[in-house]
């Protein structure tokens, strides 16, 4: 009934977990299976191990968390082991592997080592806002979106996701790029740059200072971002951002969303989110006696 | 995230004190919070007493350990995580039921807030310079063994060597080094355990304290030591 197609991939809900969340360990990634995420995105993996930033790397605000992980990771040598794993006790599962580089040819390197290791799709990491010289510092740019986008495609054959930042002017201009450079697909939205300030000691809360907002604080600029997108490019859009119930991932479709993705939405209801929000769609559809193919973009044509 | 004042400091063994704060008076034994020492650290502490006023109790280690045992104010977020499973719900008619407790040194922190009457607990440390909280559990009336690796206090050899050849009851509880507790599980002993792992966000979605795709912050600290080193 929740059945959707992604750049040829069948995935049994529209509902994937995002990128960084519970995504590190191979039995962690078995558990968001389990709990019924059609497809995992892998923690975003770089060439080398990461052990990212200090704590404090996450404080909650009003209606969403502020993360500056800073990119931990344990290096694209090591991640092959936590694949194997996955791929070897849940073979049929989809894993998109994220990865984030300072250059092209590291992306391509990466995306290359992915496909090697299962991947289903690559998600190409250009919107981090907390890792100096890293992701949305290289993906702020439309010109090397492309050419971080065209380099990837060219050396890898498994469907190539863009995931954009929101931070800033246009979000489509980015989109448009990805487009030229032949994506497959568009990830929107990585978090929205945000910062704590603590009062009583007046320290920024973040051993980084400033960091992602996630979480239904950015629902709306997530909404806002994939209708423009689908305004404007031709291209499968995961949405991601601010989702923690059925009507959030409705609206995201709404919006033009083919699937969605859900970070934050675990901390707020724990791992039985993918089973809740399932059965809240299920149950949104019965009523309104319409099916998932029929809400697709639909804001749009209203 | 909220701001609380050190009301008083108690020393309970070399290194290791006690510091007081008023909150956390609904948290379970065996329940964390998270302490922030603003620009120098934030890492997870024990509730070793629970009440209108509470405690953590610290073992230096290293920066952050240290800036809290001279701190007048830090912050803290939580409490974290489930509690020891004899006092949740219905299982707290057990409660005055006679407990097994076997710690590791600091490791001590997180049972203390359920040592009582008639209870037996096993404490190893390095030496008699590293026993926390001894004199205290005896006064509440608790049978304490000790087993230290110098054998400077009572048994000498760890806590795991200094346990008699058949513990029977239902309820042992347990914390300590990851060694220790498998170590424990090797003797057949498939304890209720606080486990320690490296926390960071400390609410159950960046993945760094998994063990074995069990999310420690979040569905732990506590669990069977079954959870972690059985073969499944
Ligand atoms: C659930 C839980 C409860 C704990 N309860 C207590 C307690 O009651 N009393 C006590 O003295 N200690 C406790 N610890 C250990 C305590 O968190 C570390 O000793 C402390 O973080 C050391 O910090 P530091 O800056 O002094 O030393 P550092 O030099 O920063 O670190 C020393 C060692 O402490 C550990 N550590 C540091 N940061 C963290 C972190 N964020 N998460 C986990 N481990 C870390 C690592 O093993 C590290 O090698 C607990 C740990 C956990 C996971
Ligand atoms: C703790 C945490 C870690 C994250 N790590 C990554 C990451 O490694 N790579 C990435 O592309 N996005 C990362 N994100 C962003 C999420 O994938 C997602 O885009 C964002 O949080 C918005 O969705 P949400 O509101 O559902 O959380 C992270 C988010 C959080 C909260
Ligand atoms: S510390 Fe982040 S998942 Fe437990």
């Amino acid at each position: 009934m929740l059945g959707v197609e992604l750049c040829g991939i069948k995935l049994d809900s529209p509902l994937i977990s995002a990128s960084g969340i519970l995504d590190e360990h191979a039995e962690s990634m078995i558990r968001l299976l389990d709990a019924g995420a059609s497809a995992v995105t892998t923690k975003s993996i770089g060439n080398l191990e990461r052990k990212g930033n200090e704590n404090p790397v996450i404080a909650e605000v009003a209606c969403g968390l502020l993360n500056g992980m800073g990119l931990p990771n344990p290096g694209i040598e090591r991640f092959a082991g936590e694949m194997e794993i996955v791929k070897r006790k849940r073979a049929n599962s989809v894993i998109i592997g994220s990865v984030f580089a300072s250059s092209a040819e590291d992306f391509a390197i990466l995306a290359k080592r992915m496909e090697s290791y299962g991947a289903s799709a690559v998600e190409l990491n250009l919107s981090c806002p907390h890792a100096k010289g890293f992701g949305a510092e290289v993906g702020s740019d439309p010109q090397a979106v492309f050419d971080i986008t065209k380099e990837v495609k060219k050396k890898v054959n498994i469907p190539v996701f863009v995931k954009l930042t929101p931070n800033v002017r246009s979000i489509v201009d980015l989109a448009k790029a990805c487009e030229e450079a032949n994506a497959d697909g568009i990830t929107a939205i990585n978090t929205v740059r945000g910062m704590k300030i603590d009062v009583e000691s007046f320290h920024p809360v973040l051993s980084c200072r400033i960091g992602g907002l996630s979480g239904p604080a950015i629902k709306p600029i997530g909404i806002r971002c994939v209708y423009e997108i689908v305004e404007e490019v031709d291209l499968p859009v995961i949405g991601v951002g601010g989702i923690v119930d059925g009507k959030d991932v409705i609206e995201y479709m709404a919006a033009g969303a083919s699937a969605v993705g859900i970070g934050s939405g675990v901390y707020y209801r724990g791992l039985e989110i993918f089973g809740l929000v399932r059965r809240e769609m299920e149950e949104f559809f019965r009523e309104k006696k319409i099916g998932i193919e029929d809400i697709k973009g639909i804001a749009h044509r209203r | 995230m909220r701001r609380v004042k050190v009301i008083e400091r108690r020393k309970e063994a070399k290194d290791t004190e006690s510091i007081y704060f008023e909150g956390c008076s609904e948290a379970l034994p065996g329940q964390f919070i998270m302490v922030w020492l603003p620009g120098i650290d934030e890492f997870p502490m024990s509730l070793s007493r629970i009440g209108r006023i509470s405690s953590i109790t610290a073992l230096k280690k290293g920066a952050g350990t240290e800036a809290l045992m001279s701190a007048d104010e830090f912050s803290i977020r939580g409490p974290f995580g489930n509690g020891f499973s004899l006092c949740r719900g219905k299982e707290k008619d057990k409660e005055k039921e006679k407990k097994i407790l076997i710690a590791g040194g600091i490791g001590m922190a997180s049972l203390l807030p359920m040592v009582a009457r008639d209870d037996t607990v096993f404490l190893g440390a390095k030496s008699k310079d590293y026993l926390p909280f001894v004199d205290e559990m005896r006064a509440r009336g608790a049978d304490v063994r000790i087993a230290t690796d110098d054998g400077s206090c009572g048994f000498k050899g760890s806590v795991i060597e200094s346990l008699p050849e058949h513990l029977c009851s239902e309820r042992i509880y347990a914390c300590g080094p990851m060694e220790m507790l498998r170590s424990l599980y090797e003797h057949g002993i498939d304890a209720e355990a606080s486990l320690e792992s490296y926390m960071k966000c400390a609410i159950g979605i960046c993945d760094s304290c998994t063990i074995n795709g069990f999310v420690v912050c979040r569905e732990g600290p506590v669990v069977k030591l079954d959870r972690i080193f059985g073969s499944r």
